[in-house]
C-alpha cells in the first residue's frame, strides 16, 4: 500500500471501564465496513462484539486484551487500538500509548470523569498523546454533558471546548449539533447508518450560536487568520478546523464530541474528527538512539524511501503461531526483507506479514511508513526494536513497572508441571508485567503481577486455554530488604587442609543506596586482591542479594565498596574470592541495620460523599497514610498511601460498605519499611519455614 | 538546622515578641491580600513552620486541587533547605507527611459546617488531629462576617489556631475592611505587593499597642526578605 502518511491514523480508545467504548469500537468498525451486523457487546443474540475475541471477555464484559485493528474512513487509513479499562493492566494502556499517535478518551455522560479516566489521562500525558474526548452514552437516564466539559477542565486540566451540543438527552436524545458547519446531524437508518444535515432547530439556534462563540474563542488562539476572521464575523469551517488541529497536536485543547454508540449516533463525526484533528505518524516527532554514536539521538522521518526503523510492542500466541505487532516509525517492512533485532544484535528475515482486524487478518506484502502491521515467526520480545542491518538504533523503552505481588502455584503431576511451565512461558512473554519463577527454597512455582484482577484473569487463563488448575497459595506481597547504616566487613575464606586449597580475604564496607538497587565499588590499591579475582567478589555479592538472611526477599538500594583484601600465591581463585564476598556480606549485613520494606500503594477512593467516613475507616484500618480528601458536592475523593499487604480484598469491603456506589484505584507508590511488629512476625514465619501462611496485615 | 533557618526569616515568628505563637490557641487569624500577592505561599509557610516545630496541620482550601497544594508544600520546602533535596530534606518530609493533610471544597457553600463535621470525623476515628489549620481562598461575599465568626467558633471550641486568607479586592487600599468582619479575628495581617517585595502589616494582634511597621518579604517565598542582624526580643 502506498498510502501517503498524512493519510494514517494510529489512535488508540481509551477509557474508563463500562463507559462503552468496546460498543464505540464496534460501531466505528461497522461503519467503516469492516464487520457486517452489529452484536450486543454482551451477546444478546449470542455473538459477541467482534473486538473482544476472548470468551472471557465476553462474560466479564470487560476488555482484556490489547487487540490491534485496521480500518478506513474517508480515504483515511485508521489503526485503532482497543485499550483496557482496569488500572491492574496497565501494561496493556501503557504498550498501546507507546505506539499511537494519538487518542480518543471516552467518557460517559452520566459517570462523568471518574478513577480510572484520571489514571488513563496521567498515562497519555507520560506519552505526550493529543487527544479528543468522545462524551458517550448521552441516551442515559442523568447524562449531563455540560458537567463532563467541566469535570474535563476541573478534575484533568484539559482546555476542553465542545465541538457539538445535544439535540435533546437521555430518552430524548436525537442527534447533535455540529457547531462548526452550524447544521443539525441526525443518524438514520436500522444502525444510524446514514446522517442527514439539516437546519439547527429554533429553539437551539440560541444556546448553539453561545457554544460556537466559545469554540471560536478557543480556536482562534491557534490561528491568526482565523482570530481576523472572527473578528470580521465571517469565519470559515476549513479555518476552524485548521486551528483546532493546531490547538491539539500542541496538546493545549481538547475537542469534545457527544454521542451514544449503543444508540448508534455520534459515531461518523467522531471519525470525522479523528481524520481531521488527531495527528498522523508525521505530526510527531519520534527519537530513536544511535547505538553505535554513544547513544546519540536520531530523529526518526516516516519516509518510505527511508531506511526501516520498527518496534515490536505486542506478541501474541495465536492459532497461527507467533504474531508480532510492530509500529513502522521509518521507512517500511516488506515480505522478505532482513532486518536487525537490536537488542540481540541478530538479523532475521521478514516472513509473512498481515494487517489485523480482530480475530481476522489480511496477508499484505509490506507495510506502509508510520504503519501498524503484524508478522509472523518473529522470535524477539515485546520492546524491541528493529531496524536495517548495518544500523544500531534503539526506540526508547516503555514504562515498565514491577510486579508487587506474587501467588504460589502448584500443578498436580509431572505432565501438568510441564504443561504450566510451558504455558505461563508463553504468557509471561505477551506481558512483561506478569513474571514467573521457580522460587529457590520452597521449589515451588510463583507468579507475580500487578494486582489481584491481573493474576485472577491469568490463574482463569491457565484454565481456560490450557486446562490447568493448579493449586493456589496465598497472595504475598513483594517485600524487599534494605540496610540503613554503614557496617565494614573483614572476611577471608580458607580451606587449606592439604592439597589445594581456597583462600581469600575481602575487607570493605556495605552502605545504604539512595537511588538505584546496587553498586558495586572497587577501591583496591596496590594489588591488594589482584585484578583478575575482583569480577568474582562483585558476583559473590550479587548472589546474595536474591535472597536476604532476614525472609528471603531481594535485597536492594546496596552499595559495596571494596578497599581492601589480600591473597595467595597459589590458593587463591575466582571461586575463593566469591566465596569470601559471601562471608564477608553476611558478616556485615547484620550490622547494618537490615529492615524490611513493603509495597506501598497510592489509593485513591472515590465516593458519594454520604459514605466518606466509612470509607476513610477502611482505610483507617488499614495502616493507611490518609493524604487528602477532596470534596466535589455529592462526592469526595481519599488521596491515601496504604500497605499492599492490606489491601487484599478491598474491592469487596468497599463495595459492601457504599453498597457498591464507590470505586478505587491503586498504583505503586513506593516501598516503605514494615513497623517493627510485624516486620518480627515476619522473620519468625520464614525461621519457621511457614513460607505458605506468610500474609501480614 | 532547617529550623533555624526558618526562625531567622519567618515573619510570624520575628513579629512575635512573646515567642508564644502570634496567634495563640483558639484563636482566629486573617491574612488579607488581593488576588495574587502571596496569600497562599504565606498559608504554606506558616503551616511548614508549625510543621516544623511537630504541629499537626490541617490545609483546607477552597477551589484548590490537591496535587497542586502538595506542590507549593514541596517547592517551599525545598526552598527553605537551600533548594538542595538531600537526604535528610526526604527524611524531613517523610516525618511531616503523618502529621499533615490536605482537604478541598470546590464551593464555599456551609463551609465552616462541613469543616466542623469532617474535624469531628477525623478526631472520633483517631485519623487526624490537626492543632492548626490553614483555610485558604475566602473570597468576599455576603456571608462572610458569618463565616468567620463561625470560623472563631471552630477555632475556640477545639482549641485550634485558625488561619484563613481572604481575597480582597485590589481596589479598596487595605485597613478598609468593616470593623464586624474583623471583630472575629484575634490578628489581623495584610499583605500589599510594592514593587520588587511585599510589605507584610500587622493590623491587629494581641498585646499590640501599636501597629510595628511593615516587614518586606520576598515574594516568592513571603519569607523575611534578610534575616535580621540581631533580633530584639521585646
Amino acid at each position: 500500500m502506498k498510502e501517503a502518511v498524512t493519510r494514517i491514523r494510529n489512535i488508540g480508545i481509551s477509557a474508563h471501564i463500562d463507559s462503552g467504548k468496546t460498543t464505540l469500537t464496534e460501531r466505528i468498525l461497522y461503519y467503516t465496513n469492516r464487520i457486517h451486523a452489529i452484536h450486543e457487546v454482551r451477546g444478546r443474540d449470542g455473538v459477541g462484539a467482534t473486538m473482544d475475541f476472548l470468551d472471557l471477555e465476553r462474560e466479564r464484559g470487560i476488555t482484556i486484551q490489547s487487540a490491534a485493528t485496521f480500518c478506513s474512513w474517508q480515504e483515511h487509513f485508521i489503526n485503532i487500538i482497543d485499550t483496557p479499562g482496569h488500572v491492574d493492566f496497565t501494561i496493556e494502556v501503557e504498550r498501546a500509548l507507546r505506539v499511537l499517535d494519538g487518542a480518543v478518551l471516552v467518557l460517559c455522560a452520566v459517570g462523568g470523569v471518574q478513577s480510572q479516566s484520571l489514571t488513563v489521562d496521567r498515562q497519555m500525558n507520560r506519552y505526550q498523546v493529543p487527544r479528543l474526548a468522545f462524551i458517550n452514552k448521552c441516551d442515559r437516564s442523568g447524562a449531563d454533558p455540560q458537567r463532563v466539559v467541566e469535570q474535563l477542565r476541573q478534575k484533568l486540566d484539559h482546555n476542553a471546548v465542545l465541538l457539538q451540543l445535544p439535540i435533546g438527552l437521555e430518552a430524548d436524545f436525537q442527534g447533535v449539533i455540529d457547531l462548526v458547519a452550524m447544521q443539525a446531524l441526525y443518524f438514520d437508518g436500522c444502525s444510524g447508518e446514514q446522517v442527514r444535515r439539516e437546519v439547527i432547530p429554533a429553539e437551539m439556534m440560541e444556546s448553539a450560536r453561545q457554544a460556537r462563540e466559545q469554540l471560536l474563542e478557543a480556536a482562534s488562539m491557534f490561528d491568526d487568520e482565523l482570530l481576523e476572521a472572527v473578528l470580521e464575523d465571517r469565519p470559515q469551517p476549513d479555518q476552524i478546523q485548521r486551528a483546532l488541529r493546531r490547538g491539539v497536536l500542541r496538546r493545549e485543547l481538547t475537542p469534545v464530541l457527544l454521542g451514544s454508540a449503543f444508540r448508534n449516533k455520534g459515531v461518523q463525526p467522531l471519525l470525522d474528527a479523528v481524520v481531521r484533528y488527531l495527528p498522523g505518524p508525521a505530526d510527531v516527532s519520534v527519537r530513536a538512539r544511535d547505538v553505535e554514536r554513544d547513544q546519540a539521538e536520531v530523529e526518526l522521518h516516516p519516509d518510505p524511501q527511508l531506511p526501516p526503523v520498527a518496534l515490536a510492542f505486542k506478541l501474541e500466541e495465536g492459532r497461527y503461531g507467533q504474531l508480532t505487532y510492530v509500529r513502522v516509525y521509518q521507512g517500511v517492512i516488506r515480505r522478505g526483507q532482513t532486518l536487525l533485532n537490536t537488542r540481540t544484535g541478530r538479523k532475521f528475515r521478514v516472513g509473512r506479514l498481515c494487517r489485523m482486524h480482530a480475530a481476522r487478518m489480511e496477508e499484505i506484502e509490506a507495510s506502509a511508513s508510520g504503519d501498524i502491521v503484524a508478522l509472523f515467526g518473529v522470535d524477539c520480545a515485546s520492546g524491541d526494536s528493529f531496524c536495517a542491518p548495518g544500523q544500531r538504533l534503539l526506540l526508547g523503552s516503555m514504562h515498565v513497572p514491577e510486579p508487587v505481588i506474587s501467588l504460589a502455584v502448584t500443578a498436580g503431576d509431572a505432565t501438568a508441571r510441564d504443561k504450566l511451565n510451558q504455558a505461563l512461558g508463553k504468557l509471561t512473554r505477551e506481558d512483561p508485567t506478569f513474571r514467573a519463577r521457580v522460587d529457590a527454597e520452597s521449589g515451588q512455582t510463583v507468579i507475580s503481577g500487578m494486582g489481584e484482577l491481573h493474576l485472577q484473569v491469568y490463574l482463569e487463563r491457565l484454565r481456560r486455554e490450557f486446562g490447568l488448575e493448579p493449586e493456589v497459595g496465598q497472595p504475598r506481597v513483594a517485600y524487599r530488604e534494605a540496610i540503613t547504616r554503614q557496617a565494614r566487613f573483614n572476611y577471608v575464606h580458607k580451606k587449606q587442609t592439604g592439597g589445594s586449597g581456597q583462600y581469600g580475604r575481602v575487607a570493605g564496607y556495605l552502605e545504604p543506596l539512595e537511588e538505584g538497587d546496587y553498586l558495586f565499588e572497587d577501591r583496591i590499591t596496590g594489588g591488594a586482591i589482584p585484578r583478575e579475582f575482583i569480577p568474582s567478589c562483585d558476583k559473590g555479592f550479587r548472589e546474595c542479594l536474591q535472597q536476604g538472611p532476614l525472609i528471603g526477599a531481594p535485597i536492594t538500594g546496596i552499595r559495596v565498596v571494596l578497599d581492601w583484601g589480600a591473597s595467595h600465591a597459589v590458593d587463591s581463585s575466582d571461586l575463593a574470592f566469591r566465596q569470601a564476598a559471601i562471608g564477608a556480606f553476611r558478616q556485615a549485613y547484620s550490622q547494618a541495620g537490615p529492615v524490611i520494606q513493603e509495597p506501598i500503594m497510592k489509593v485513591v477512593v472515590e465516593t458519594p460523599a454520604e459514605y466518606s467516613g466509612q470509607v476513610l475507616a477502611t482505610l483507617n484500618q488499614r495502616r493507611a497514610l490518609i493524604l487528602g480528601l477532596a470534596e466535589d458536592g455529592a462526592f469526595a475523593a481519599v488521596e491515601a498511601e496504604v500497605p499492599l499487604a492490606t489491601m487484599f480484598g478491598y474491592a469487596t469491603v468497599l463495595r459492601s460498605v457504599t453498597q457498591g456506589k464507590a470505586e478505587f484505584t491503586m498504583e505503586f507508590a513506593c516501598y516503605r519499611q514494615l513497623p517493627a511488629a510485624l516486620a518480627q512476625q515476619l522473620q519468625e514465619e520464614h525461621a519457621r519455614g511457614g513460607k505458605k501462611t506468610g500474609q501480614s496485615t | 538546622m532547617l529550623d533555624d533557618e526558618l526562625v531567622k526569616k519567618n515573619p510570624l515568628r520575628r513579629l512575635d515578641s512573646q515567642q508564644q505563637g502570634l496567634l495563640p490557641s483558639g484563636n482566629l487569624g486573617l491574612v488579607v491580600a488581593p488576588a495574587g500577592t502571596g496569600k497562599t505561599a504565606f498559608l504554606v509557610q506558616l503551616a511548614l513552620d508549625n510543621l516544623l516545630r511537630g504541629e499537626a496541620v490541617l490545609h483546607l482550601s477552597v477551589a484548590g486541587k490537591l496535587q497542586r497544594i502538595r506542590s507549593w508544600y514541596k517547592e517551599l520546602l525545598l526552598q527553605l533547605a537551600g533548594g538542595q533535596a538531600t537526604a535528610g530534606l526526604r527524611r524531613v518530609e517523610a516525618s511531616m507527611q503523618s502529621r499533615q493533610l490536605i482537604i478541598t471544597f470546590r464551593k464555599p457553600a456551609g463551609l465552616a459546617a462541613r469543616l466542623s463535621e469532617r474535624l469531628q470525623q477525623l478526631d472520633a476515628q483517631d485519623i487526624f488531629q490537626p492543632t492548626v489549620v490553614v483555610v485558604d481562598g475566602l473570597g468576599s461575599g455576603g456571608e462572610l462576617p458569618g463565616l468567620l465568626g463561625q470560623l472563631a467558633g471552630i477555632a475556640a471550641e477545639r482549641n485550634l489556631s485558625l488561619w484563613a486568607s481572604l481575597r480582597q479586592e485590589a481596589a479598596r487600599p487595605r485597613n478598609e475592611l468593616p470593623a464586624e468582619l474583623l471583630a472575629a479575628c484575634a490578628v489581623v495581617v495584610y499583605l500589599e505587593a510594592a514593587g520588587p517585595a511585599v510589605k507584610l502589616h500587622l493590623a491587629k494582634a494581641p498585646d499590640l499597642p501599636s501597629p510595628p511597621p511593615p516587614l518586606l518579604l520576598d515574594p516568592q517565598t513571603l519569607l523575611l526578605q534578610q534575616p535580621p542582624a540581631s533580633p530584639s526580643r521585646q
